[in-house]
């Protein structure tokens, strides 16, 4: 697997600007998932999610010929990912009210109920704990949030040196913690 | 309770820690749940359908700016045509034109008789004033101020400019200077009289009595 990522990344990096197209078709293979993730984490809805996810590859499209210069497109459109989300999440105000669940929200019949309504619980808290955490700290921390993202690849999405992103993803998660210690603040 | 004993701090301590430890167990998974989320089945299909489609768009536009484009074109065509095919059509309907358009031609002055002195004097006088450039719109305006007998005299023919743009021959400048030395209807006639014209000059008829021979009868022919 690693092997196979590994030679993708490198036909990428040596593929010819006429293929551009096929290059493209390789990125919605190869970095769909981690764009929608970054797309999710921002979001918080599925169906923004993935209509972020379309906006993002439609403006890779747009490049042209040009996408063929970059070397590293898992950190590329992660920084398009994480542009769109935001500017997504700055023009929609999401609320809780508006997500409808549906079937796959719903627990599966072996999956256990309680668990999973524990589950979503817990994000409901984590959720409203991060979004009431400043942006400078609330961002390096969402980021780091997702696996498939080195605390260098955040710095190079948000810009900051990637000390800045270990200390802020760290003060971030003080905080969370001192409000999930303190029964007042959890609400 | 005993307070002295020393081993009363940690386990004071230990609920706390155990709840500490317990929280950042939880914070732990709750943050690497966060954003452990998979998008529905056939993502990357779905994207690269709407790739596809994004690509065919700007064809679409091409042949949308194609047929508008086409369509312009054909309009102006049209517009063109019906334009110079009116044009053609008012000017054979006043033959008159033909006359006066030509500049120097020998049918001008056979037909120079049509042209009344007056207007053919403030037609060059106008063009002399203005410089020989071609007369605006308001300058046929105000030219259509001149009194209504000599407009009806002198019957313009319809040009496509009327006076013409063209500047005046050298004929027509020694013309135009006779004209205004003598603006006599005659003086022109026989200024612009031709040579062929002067030499058609006719002697009057004489017209002589019949002379009738006399007639002798002879005798024999009586009888």
């Amino acid at each position: 697997m690693t092997a196979h990522f590994v030679i993708a990344e490198q036909a990428i990096a040596t593929a010819q600007p006429t293929k551009a197209e096929s290059l493209l078709e390789f990125a919605v293979r190869e970095h769909s998932r981690l764009v929608y993730r970054i797309a999710y984490s921002v979001l918080r809805d599925p169906a923004d999610a993935e209509d972020a996810v379309q906006e993002v590859f439609l403006r890779v499209l747009r490049y042209g010929n040009k996408a063929a210069r970059i070397k590293d497109w898992k950190a590329w459109l992660a920084r398009i990912a994480w542009r769109v989300a935001v500017e997504r999440r700055d023009k929609v105000t999401q609320s809780s009210a508006r997500h409808e669940q549906t079937t796959d929200d719903l627990p599966g019949p072996g999956s256990g109920a309680d668990r999973v309504l524990l589950e979503r619980e817990r994000a409901e808290v984590l959720q409203r704990l991060i979004a009431a955490l400043p942006a400078r700290l609330r961002d390096p921390l969402v980021l780091a949030t997702i696996d498939e993202l080195s605390p260098r690849e955040v710095a190079t999405v948000l810009g900051i040196s990637e000390a800045a992103v270990r200390s802020r993803a760290f003060r971030a998660r003080q905080i969370l913690r001192e409000r999930l210690t303190t029964p007042g603040d959890r609400k | 309770m005993n307070m002295d004993d020393p081993n009363m701090d940690d386990r004071m301590k230990t609920p706390d820690k155990s709840r500490e430890q317990e929280i950042d167990r939880w914070l732990d998974d709750a943050l690497s749940q966060y954003s452990k989320v998979d998008p529905r089945d056939g993502l990357e299909g779905r994207v690269l359908a709407r790739l596809a489609e994004a690509r065919r768009e700007p064809t679409r536009k091409l042949h949308w700016w194609g047929a508008l484009a086409f369509t312009t074109a054909a309009i102006l065509a049209i517009a063109l045509l019906w334009h110079a095919h009116t044009e053609s059509m008012q000017f054979r309907e006043t033959p008159a034109a033909k006359v006066v358009a030509p500049a120097a031609t020998e049918s001008r002055a056979d037909n120079q008789q049509n042209l009344d002195a007056s207007v053919l004097a403030k037609r060059t006088s106008v063009n002399h004033t203005s410089n020989n450039r071609p007369l605006t719109v308001a300058q046929h305006k105000a030219n259509r101020g001149i009194p209504a007998n000599t407009m009806q005299q002198a019957a313009p023919p319809k040009l496509e400019q009327f006076p013409s743009t063209h500047h005046l021959s050298q004929e027509e400048w020694s013309l135009v200077r006779y004209l205004n030395e003598q603006s006599d209807k005659e003086a022109l006639l026989k200024a612009t009289a031709t040579p062929s014209e002067v030499d058609l000059s006719i002697d009057s008829l004489e017209i002589r009595p019949l002379e009738i021979p006399d007639i002798e009868i002879s005798e024999s022919q009586t009888n």
